[in-house]
This record gives C-alpha cells, sequence and structure tokens, in this order.
C-alpha cells in the first residue's frame, strides 16, 4: 500500500482533484443541454468575475488548512482593505501607493493574527473570529456605513482590462492560484506546512520553525484577503464595508471540498480552486435554471457534506 | 477442550503485505502465552484481529468455542478482551483517573461520580505497584508512567464493576508492555501479571525482551514472516532458542573496544531547573557514549532536553565544543545536535507522511534545489534510510504509519542519524526493536562514536545502557549521584546510585 500526503510533483493530481474536474466537465455539459445561455460569454463572465475573491482567499486558506489552522478574518480583511484603498484614494494618495496601504493593511492583521495564535497560544477560531469582529467594524467606523464611490476612473482597470476575453482580474487569480500551488507543492518554505500539520510536536523537535512559519501562513492570508479587497474595489468602482460576508466560511468550505482537511497535514491549492470552481458553477447552474437563491446556499452545504462523508468513508476502507 | 480464545487459520494481508499468514493459536484461561517474533513478523497484527481493530481476510476467532466476528474495539472488551496497544492511546487533556475509567466510568444519579472514579483509578494503580496522583492530566506525565496509566486502564476493563459475576472470557493482551518502563516498574507489572493468572485471566504477552518472555510466560508461540514457527511450553526454553526460531541465524554481539575520548563535546556547568535538575555538572568527549541512567523522575530526560536545547537551564550554563549552546534545538541542530526523543508517535514521527518525507525532514534544504524541493531526491533519501537501517517495507512512499512499531523505530533513528551529528542525544533508542536490530543499532551508535561524534543514551532499560556506554553518569531526584565506569558497573552498583543509597564521591 503507498499511501502519502505529500501532493509531489510526480503525482500532478490526486483522486480528489481527478474527481473534482470530473464533476466540473459533466456539470458544464449537462448545463450547455439544459440552459443555452450557459455557454454564453456574458454568463462565463459572470461566474469568473463572481469566483475571484474567493478564488484568491482560498490560496492562502488552504496553506493555513494544511498547517493545521485556518482564518475566519479573511472576508472582514478584503471589506477593510477595500475601504482602505477608496479612503486613500479619496483622499489623493496615487493608485499604487493606496494598493501598497491596502496590502499593508492585510499583512499587518495576518501578522496580529499569527502572533495571538503562536505567542499567546490562543486557538485559531478565537484569534481570527476576535480580528473578524475588529476588521469589520473598522471598516464600517471608517466609512460609517456607507459605500465609497467615485474613485479615480484609472483604478477601474483591474475589472474593466481584458486580455485574450478575460478580465484583468481573472488573469490575476490564474496567476495567484497557480503560483500558491506551485509554492505549496514544490518550495522548500512551504513543504514545512506539512510537517507541521501533520505533527506540530514533532515538526518542531525536527529543527521546524514551527512559529515563523504559522505567522508567515497568516501573514499571506491576510496579503490575498487584502488583495481581494483591493480587486473587488476596482471591479465595483466602490469601497463596501459590508463586502465579504461569510466569504470565510465559503473558502473554508471550498478548500475542504478541494481536498484539504481540518486536521491539518493535506490539501492542494489546486484541489480547493478546483473547489471553488465546483460551488460557483453550482449557484450558476441554479441561477440558470431559477431556482431560488435561498437553496444555493443549502445545495452548498450539501455539497460539502457529501464530498467529505465520501471521502471519510472511501479512506476508513483501505 | 474450552480455550478462552482460539485462533483458526487466520490470514491478513495489506496490499501485498501478507502480514498474517494462516496462524492458528489458543489462549487457555490462567495461562500467560506469549507471542515473540522480529520487527515485521504480524504479532500486533494478529493482536489487532483479537482486539477487533481488524478484521481477518479468512479464518475465525473462537471465543471458548463460539465462532465471533469482532468488529470493533467496543464488542471486543464486551467480550472480555482488555487490549493495551503497542502505540500509547491515552488522552493528553484528560486525567490519569478519567483516562483509566473512560468508556465505564462509575455513575451515580446519571452523573459521573468522580470520587468512586478516583478510588477505582487509584486502586487498579495499585495492583500495579504504583500511586500516581490520578488527577492528574496525562499529559503532563513520562513515558513509563503512561504506560502504567494505559496498562491499568485495561485491567479495569477485565473487571467491569456491572458485571456482576466474572465473565467467561477475561483476557488481557499486552503489545511491549515493558519498552518504557524501569526495572522496578517492571517486576511490579510482572507481579500483576502472576496475579492475573491466579485469577484465570488469560493473558498474551508480546515483547522483544526475551529474558523476560522466559521468566514469565507458560507457554510460547514464535512467529515469523507472517506464519507460527511453533508453539512451545516455556518451561526449559532459552534466549537462544527463542532468538533462533525467530531470526534463523545467530545474532552477534556487537565487538566492543575501547574508547578514545577526544575533545570536550558538550559540558553542563551547574546547570538547575527547578523540579527536574539541580546543580549538574557534566561534560561530554567526542569518541564516548556516555549513558544517562536513573529512576522515574530522576530527571535523566531533561538532561537529554537540556543538550538538545528543547529546555534551558534557569541557572548555570552549556556549553558544545566549547561555545555557549545557542538555546532552541533548530540551532544546535547547525552545531551537529542531534536529539531523537522517546515517544515516536506523538514526538518523533509524521506517520501520515512517507518514509521518504520523514527522512528528509531534519535536513530540507539537502533536497531542494534553489528553494525547490527535488522529488527524486527525497525518493533518494527514503531508499537509502530503509536499507542503511533495515527497515522492513514495501518502498520509501509507504506512509510510516503502516509499518511495525520496530520499524517505525528505526525510521527514526534513522532520520538523525542521516545528519551524520556530531552530538547525538537519544532517549531510548532500541524502544520496540527487535534483538537482532537492537544489536545492528548499538553497532551503529558504537561506530559513530568511534568516528569521533559523543553519544549520550538516556534510556530505561539498564542492561542496554551498561551494554552501549563507555560512562554512565548515575541520577537521584534531580542530582547527579555519580559517574561510573560501564566496564566496572553492574545492575546494582549503578542502581544502589540511582536510589540515592550511596552517592559517589567523583
Ligand atoms: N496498515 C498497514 N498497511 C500496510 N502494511 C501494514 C499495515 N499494518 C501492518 N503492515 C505490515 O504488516 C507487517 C506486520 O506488521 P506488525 O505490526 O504486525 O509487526 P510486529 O510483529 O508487531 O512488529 P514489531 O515488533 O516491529 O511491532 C509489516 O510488514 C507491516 O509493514
Ligand atoms: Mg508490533
Amino acid at each position: 500500500m503507498t499511501d502519502t500526503t505529500f501532493p509531489t510533483a510526480r503525482r500532478l493530481a490526486t483522486m480528489r482533484e481527478a474527481a473534482l474536474l470530473a464533476m466540473i466537465v459533466v456539470l458544464v455539459v449537462a448545463m450547455s443541454f439544459a440552459s443555452p445561455y450557459f455557454l454564453s460569454v456574458a454568463n462565463f463572465q459572470a461566474v469568473i468575475a463572481g469566483m475571484v475573491p474567493t478564488a484568491i482567499i482560498v490560496v492562502g486558506m488552504t496553506i493555513l488548512l494544511v498547517s493545521g489552522s485556518f482564518d475566519l478574518s479573511v472576508g472582514s480583511v478584503m471589506a477593510l482593505a477595500s475601504t482602505v484603498v477608496a479612503l486613500l484614494l479619496l483622499s489623493g494618495v496615487s493608485i499604487p501607493l493606496a494598493i501598497l496601504g491596502a496590502c499593508a493593511i492585510g499583512l499587518a492583521i495576518g501578522a496580529v493574527n499569527g502572533l495571538i495564535v503562536t505567542v499567546l497560544k490562543v486557538n485559531p477560531l478565537i484569534a481570527t473570529l476576535g480580528t473578524m469582529l475588529m476588521a469589520r467594524g473598522a471598516a464600517l467606523v471608517f466609512t460609517e456605513g456607507f459605500s465609497l464611490s467615485s474613485l479615480p476612473q484609472g483604478f477601474a482597470m483591474f475589472g474593466k482590462a481584458q486580455i485574450l476575453g478575460l478580465p484583468l482580474m481573472a488573469w490575476i487569480m490564474l496567476l495567484i492560484v497557480l503560483l500558491g500551488d506551485l509554492g505549496l507543492r514544490r518550495t522548500r518554505y512551504l513543504r514545512q506546512v506539512y510537517f507541521i500539520g501533520g505533527n506540530e510536536r514533532a515538526a518542531a523537535l525536527s529543527g521546524i520553525p514551527v512559529s515563523r512559519v504559522r505567522v508567515v501562513c497568516f501573514m499571506l492570508s491576510g496579503l490575498l484577503a487584502a488583495f481581494a479587497g483591493i480587486l473587488l474595489a476596482s471591479r465595483l468602482m466602490s469601497g463596501t464595508p459590508t463586502a465579504g460576508n461569510a466569504l470565510e466560511l465559503q473558502a473554508l468550505a471550498a478548500a475542504v471540498i478541494g481536498g484539504a482537511s481540518l486536521r491539518g497535514g493535506e490539501g492542494t491549492v489546486l484541489g480547493a480552486f478546483l473547489g471553488v470552481v465546483f460551488v460557483a458553477l453550482i449557484s450558476n447552474a441554479m441561477t440558470m435554471l431559477a431556482v431560488s437563491i435561498y437553496w444555493q446556499m443549502v445545495v452548498t452545504g450539501l455539497v460539502l457534506i457529501v464530498a467529505v462523508a465520501v471521502d471519510m468513508l472511501t479512506r476508513s476502507k483501505t | 477442550m474450552n480455550s478462552m480464545i482460539t485462533l483458526r487459520g487466520l490470514n491478513k494481508s495489506f496490499g501485498a503485505t501478507h502480514a498474517v499468514k494462516d496462524v492458528s493459536f489458543t489462549l487457555e484461561a490462567g495461562e500467560v502465552h506469549a507471542l515473540v517474533g522480529e520487527n515485521g513478523a504480524g504479532k500486533s497484527t494478529l493482536m489487532n484481529m483479537m482486539a477487533g481493530v481488524l478484521t481477518p481476510d479468512s479464518g475465525h476467532i473462537l471465543l471458548q468455542d463460539t465462532p465471533r466476528a469482532l468488529t470493533s474495539t467496543l464488542m471486543a472488551a464486551r467480550a472480555g478482551i482488555a487490549t493495551v496497544f503497542q502505540e500509547l492511546s491515552l488522552v493528553d487533556g484528560l486525567s490519569v483517573a478519567e483516562n483509566i475509567c473512560a468508556g465505564h466510568a462509575p455513575v451515580q444519579f446519571g452523573l459521573i461520580d468522580s470520587g468512586a472514579m478516583a478510588r477505582r483509578a487509584t486502586d487498579l494503580l495499585h495492583r500495579l505497584g504504583t500511586d500516581l496522583p490520578v488527577w492528574r492530566p496525562v499529559g503532563s506525565l513520562l513515558a513509563g508512567q503512561r504506560q502504567l496509566v494505559e496498562i491499568a486502564k485495561a485491567i479495569g476493563q477485565l473487571y467491569h464493576p456491572e458485571a456482576a459475576v466474572p465473565r467467561p472470557v477475561r483476557a488481557l493482551i499486552l503489545d511491549e508492555p515493558t519498552s518504557a518502563l524501569t526495572a522496578d516498574e517492571k517486576l511490579r507489572l510482572f507481579a500483576a501479571v502472576r496475579e492475573l493468572r491466579l485469577q484465570g485471566v488469560g493473558i498474551i504477552y508480546i515483547s522483544h525482551h526475551l529474558s523476560e518472555v522466559v521468566a514469565l510466560a507458560d507457554r510460547i508461540t514464535v512467529l515469523r514472516d507472517g506464519a507460527t514457527v511453533w508453539t512451545r511450553p516455556a518451561a526449559g526454553l532459552t534466549t537462544e532458542d527463542l532468538v533462533s526460531a525467530m531470526v534463523g541465524r545467530e545474532v552477534l554481539r556487537a565487538p566492543r573496544d575501547e574508547a578514545v575520548p577526544g575533545p570536550e563535546m558538550a559540558r553542563l556547568e551547574g546547570v538547575t531547573r527547578a523540579g527536574q535538575v539541580r546543580d549538574l555538572t557534566l561534560s561530554i568527549r567526542g569518541g564516548e557514549v556516555l549513558g544517562v541512567a536513573g529512576l522515574d523522575g530522576s530527571g535523566r530526560e531533561t538532561v537529554a532536553r537540556l543538550l538538545a536545547g528543547v529546555e534551558l537551564p534557569e541557572q548555570g550554563r552549556i556549553t558544545l565544543a566549547g561555545a555557549a549552546h545557542p538555546g532552541t534545538l533548530r540551532r544546535a541542530m547547525s552545531a551537529g545536535v542531534a536529539y531523537v526523543p522517546d515517544d515516536r508517535k506523538t514526538l518523533g514521527l509524521f506517520l501520515d507522511l512517507s518514509i521518504a518525507a520523514n527522512a528528509v525532514v531534519t535536513d530540507l534544504t539537502q533536497v531542494a534545489r534553489a528553494g525547490m524541493m527535488r522529488e527524486a531526491l527525497i525518493h533518494v533519501a527514503g531508499v537509502e534510510l530503509i536499507a542503511d537501517q533495515g527497515v522492513k517495507a514495501a518502498g520509501p512512499d509507504m506512509s510510516v504509519r503502516s509499518l511495525s512499531g520496530g520499524n517505525q523505530q528505526k525510521v527514526l533513528l534513522g532520520k538523525w542519524l542521516r545528519r551524520a551529528p556530531r552530538l547525538l542525544v537519544v532517549e531510548e533508542p532500541t524502544k520496540g526493536v527487535d534483538i537482532g536490530a537492537k544489536q545492528d543499532i548499538h553497532m551503529r551508535i558504537a561506530a559513530l562514536a568511534r568516528e569521533g561524534a559523543a553519544v549520550v543514551i538516556v534510556s530505561s532499560d539498564l542492561p542496554e545502557i551498561l551494554e552501549l556506554s563507555d560512562r554512565i553518569a548515575v541520577m537521584h531526584r534531580g542530582r547527579l549521584t555519580g559517574i561510573v565506569d560501564a566496564r566496572s558497573a553492574t545492575e546494582e552498583s549503578v542502581m544502589a546510585l540511582a536510589s540515592g543509597l550511596v552517592e559517589d564521591a567523583a
């Protein structure tokens, strides 16, 4: 019996990734028969635009999940970053500087999350629940609850500019997913995350700087969430303090559907991304079939439970 | 005949590994039936089938001549089979009493009766001759104490308070119960086992300590490569008989030559940590093997943790090759330190990762180029570790969890030996390892010392320390009571120092 949870370059796709890909193909084929609009360019672009923030955020979430941890603050950090970038732009700061400023906020919140978890030994659920509330609160305080619009026209480029028929935003998303997957699969630094998630104490006793790696992972998650917020602000041309509600849970669900586990030690960015795509397609399919938006949540929850249950059942067989 | 447990033609395979081949076996009431064999011979697999953890591919398990399908540990426990597994399975956050009474806590008015629970736990621990505080969390116990708690828990399952009449089947399976016990704790365990035998309990005893087996068992079954070699009455058998049946070859003792002490590699000077060690001064030279002996609570494992940089001295100082100890394991590793902890499951290994991944974790840069992992190099490292340590495994991609206990231990040692350490600190180097592999490991450790490295062995196994060391540092209640030359030392002379009866001037 060969059994390794390390995703290696040799084993390009895990079972889970292959299964998800197959289901996505089936879904697309079925939907293209069921609805004439499904395969249209407009629908395709709408699905992608909706997917971008989750797909970017899920990269950091997956890395954290593999390390045996997670980050509930991502949705709030995204909202906060979108308001910060808007505030900076409105106060006359140049576009690159405003972007940098919002990214710095994300990094800082990530560092705080990481330090609370590693130095104060508060568990990630509580730590990031706390920062989730604080970041959302800050976004609402800064904006008094209103969206900030009339941003400078140049800032619209992420959403407007198109390359080969896809918005710039989508290319950025693909690049981040690709880099994230390569990073987690191949780099020495992120490989340490599998050891930490596999057995934290053994990792420390093998010379892995566990706390430092954890803080870096939280910072990465914060940075990616902030970046998603900047892209969102660019697409909507406004800073929205209420954006990204429950996004952290959607990202968690997608990562788990894609093969990550809350126990840590397993998961891939590619799998998590496919999880995001799958969930986005299902929602879209239901919209096309005129199913109420409320049912979509029910179905997402169902998919999550079925995916994990199937996994548990196939696992205990061996 | 009315045997308590009868196994008929049991088979179990894992993929291509035929772990148990057509094994038949009986356990009578009131006997100690020992099961011996090399690492990977199939002992744990066999007992896991009796304990309801694994289901046989074919064959039958009969309890008092009635075929039974044991599909869960709960079912086996209800049928009267209590088990102590090779890898301990206590809950760290719960107390000793809660762990011992897990699943059958005394209840009153639907609530757990904690007084009764404490009494029950105390009582069971007394049978094993120990009085651990029952409200201590298990996570804070030493390896040997945890093992005793585990055994007390299993004995408790045999004497379920609600079962008014004694059960017809009362079997206790012990898989390597003594691997972390001191000599004293072992003797008390054996006394408890003999008492259970008198009360009609059948005991299956798995161990690599063959002299213990010969002394304790009524009958012995030898397994080799999954199949039974023979079952014989223990009376008249010698350890040599067992070894030749297990291995099919003679086991050589490591030849020992005189240590050639080199330069000082590590030094502890007046080191104190409250409640663990007091005013400890010790020098370790290259080329020598230093054993650290002592009873539980003597602070012997603290010496290892201090040298490794996992714990820091509150007073005093530690130097490595003349320079101040950098204070963390990670940095000490760059100075050539390797540290093998005593619990491979929780502290040492990544059970769900492959052998290859475990082999490279202590030096990821060595298998990376420009920051990118090279899978081919990882694979080679795994292949090398399997060959160097003689691990019985299908290949380097096999998960460590699917290895037998002794083979896991070889992986743990191998992942550190790969680094060619200058100062090797090992706790329980041969825990769960069979007698042949033990000699191989001893030879490897001796060779490392002869190449100029310093080796510190911390072990509860005194004969092993006597055999392996050049000098032995003996501790009692956190203080060094003597340093003796291993060639002239005896178990008695070391025990006298360890129990604080005498104190060496040195
Ligand atoms: N889950 C598993 N998957 C694959 N192989 C397994 C699994 N469990 C055990 N094996 C294999 O079965 C064989 C027998 O293992 P077992 O644990 O029974 O040995 P053992 O006699 O208890 O050895 P030890 O003395 O080292 O504990 C070994 O080769 C082991 O690798
Ligand atoms: Mg075993």
